[in-house]
């Protein structure tokens, strides 16, 4: 559950592509925060700024005017350095699984598994036993190309948390994947920002999982023009799809 | 150093992936370090061949005709030198040598092939080769010769019997081992009076004097005694300087060395061709991946450190069967020419050394890629 700390502060973020007469504004004005262990899910049309403000928040891009605080780093003054370390404590799922077709599943997980500190006394074990709460307990030495598109994209999925990241970043990240194994993926984002205190913010347009989430957060040609939150887990209603 | 050991383990990952890639890389780097090998091959074999004959001759001091460089150039000086050399103190002994281009025919197929005959007093220590002074008190029967054995197959039957030279009849009463060179493919050794008989040579003059000093002597003082008694005509060198005077010269004042320097060049500018082109295509093929490492949070400078790895394991993969194929190639060299084109290990170290050079400028190239690299781009 959302502990009352701030994880992410927007304040008057305003975001452009192109120079000159080629300028495209795509974000105008974005004011939002997030809890730690919040669970929230942007959406809206193609081309309306989610992806750009989802790069934004993951210091993909370098904020150009307004104030971005993310887990306790102001994005707009992190040098190389600051930027590697704050991605460090990030988990991205991309739309594509991105993996290396030279690593098996458990070998990808490791890659991130490396970066982070302490997993425990046997960081192997718990890597398995990831990988196997998605359901791919039995290709663990499998490459990308011995596995579907749905398992690469959840050996994907268990690269972005085997770290347990303070922050979770997924665009589309159910896109390939079938009902049974998108509830699996939303109940272990759900578990890990409910329990751990890991925030989410998940840009999707996949109404299917619009119920998990703690807030709802609609963008429409770079405004965000509804936030529907922090909504009761009780009472998940208020589904705007 | 856990980083390098990971950028290693990952690296070796990415290079095993695509085992048919792997190999036509490894084949194109060991092409390119073959061409090397053989090239500094041909350069040892033209060095050593050069001074072969120099390091087998018996002697502390040599004196020859200033003009005559290299060694193996026909510049004769008058036999006086060698008398007048006798007469200073500490030196024990002075040998002379002669030496002449004449045709061996091969009895067999009746064909000519230029033959460098050596004449020397057996009863004087001349040469530092065994088979010699062992079949030397052969020689001393007018008419009579030692072939090498390392001489070419084109002179035919290398071994005790009749043969002709520059149309005398002679006996090979012997063989000894010296190899050829650049300029004639067999040698013949042969007593002072056969020599003459052979060559039809009048004059008073010899190739080089061999001198060997008293036991104690000091060689430096005797070389500059020498300089102060000889006329300016010769001019007299310690053994060892004088092998490196005719290495320098063939080294440095040759197009012969220069060409096969230029030659390694190529190879070392082939091979990064080569390389680069090997880990271009990883780097492109792998850019989004590399591209997601960095928004994991992976530094460029791991990226590039995995990309050097790369680099490092094809050099040395490429290194290994080149090492090989190259021995191979160049000892079979040797035994079709009678060069010795070998390599030390000073040379294989070094090829080692320009293979990593190589493989690792190669890899930087390739590495301005990754700087292109937008993680952003993966949203």
């Amino acid at each position: 559950m959302s502990k009352g700390i701030d994880a992410i502060q927007i304040e008057g973020v305003n975001y452009a592509f192109g120079t000159g007469e080629a300028r495209k504004q795509v974000l105008f004005g974005i004011d939002l925060r997030l809890e730690e262990g919040e669970f929230a899910i942007m959406t809206g049309p193609s081309g309306s700024g989610k992806t750009t403000l989802l790069s934004l928040v993951g210091a993909l891009r370098r904020p150009q005017e307004g104030r971005l605080i993310a887990i306790g780093h102001d994005l707009k003054r992190l040098d190389e350095s600051g930027l590697e370390s704050y991605r460090c404590q990030l988990g991205f799922i991309f739309q594509l699984h991105n993996l290396f077709p030279a690593l098996t599943a458990f070998q990808s997980v490791q890659m991130a598994a490396d970066l982070a500190g302490d997993l425990g006394p046997d960081p192997g074990k718990y890597i398995a036993q990831l990988l196997d709460r998605l359901g791919l307990g039995e290709r663990l030495d499998y490459k990308p190309g011995q596995l579907s598109g749905g398992q690469r994209q959840r050996v994907a999925i268990a690269r972005a948390l085997v770290h347990r990241p303070a922050l979770v970043l997924a665009d589309e990240p159910t896109a390939a994947l079938d009902a049974g194994n998108t509830e699996i993926v939303l109940e272990l984002l759900a578990e890990l920002a409910h329990q751990r205190g890991t925030t989410v913010l998940m840009v999707t347009q996949d109404a299917r999982v619009f119920k998990k989430a703690d807030r709802l957060i609609h963008l429409v040609d770079g405004r965000i023009v509804r936030d529907e939150g922090p909504r009761n887990p009780a009472n998940p209603g208020s589904n705007p799809s | 150093m856990q980083n390098i050991s990971k950028a290693l383990r990952f690296s070796r990952r990415l290079l095993l992936h695509e085992r048919s890639r792997l190999l036509a890389s490894t084949g194109g780097i060991t092409f390119a370090l073959l061409l090397m090998l053989l090239q500094l091959g041909f350069r040892n074999a033209l060095l050593d061949s050069s001074v072969e004959q120099l390091r087998r001759l018996d002697a502390d001091i040599i004196v020859i005709n200033k003009g005559k460089h290299p060694f193996l150039a026909r510049d004769r000086m008058p036999a006086e030198r060698l008398y007048q050399a006798l007469s200073v103190p500490g030196v024990a002994s002075a040998a002379p040598v002669w030496m002449s281009l004449e045709q061996w025919k091969n009895l067999e197929q009746n064909t000519l092939h230029p033959i460098r005959v050596i004449g020397f007093d057996p009863e004087k220590p001349t040469f530092l080769i065994d088979a010699v002074n062992e079949n030397a008190e052969k020689l001393k029967r007018k008419g009579t010769a030692l072939i090498d054995k390392l001489s070419r197959d084109s002179y035919g039957r290398l071994e005790a019997g009749p043969a002709q030279v520059s149309r005398h009849q002679i006996e090979i009463v012997g063989t000894f081992a010296l190899g050829t060179d650049f300029e004639v493919d067999g040698s013949l050794l042969v007593s002072d009076e056969t020599y003459f008989e052979l060559t039809h040579d009048g004059s008073r003059e010899v190739e080089a004097a061999l001198l060997k000093l008293e036991k104690g002597a000091n060689p430096a003082k005797v070389l500059t005694t020498l300089s102060e008694i000889l006329p300016g005509d010769v001019r007299a060198y310690a053994k060892e300087s004088l092998i490196e005077d005719n290495l320098r010269y063939w080294e440095q004042g040759t197009p012969i060395s220069i060409f096969l320097l230029v030659g390694v060049a190529l190879g070392f500018g082939v091979g990064i061709a080569i390389c680069y082109q090997i880990l271009y295509t990883e780097v492109i093929d792998h850019l989004v991946e590399f591209a997601t490492l960095k928004a994991m949070g992976y530094s460029d400078r791991y990226i590039k450190l995995v990309v050097i790895a790369e680099a490092a394991q094809l050099s040395m993969l490429g290194f290994i069967p080149s090492i090989v194929l190259g021995g191979v190639l160049l000892a079979g060299l040797g035994i079709s020419s009678g060069l010795p084109a070998s390599l030390s290990l000073g040379d294989i170290l070094g090829v080692g050394l320009l293979s990593f050079g190589m493989c690792t400028l190669a890899g930087m190239l390739a590495l301005r890629n990754i700087q292109r690299l937008e993680p952003a781009e993966l949203f």
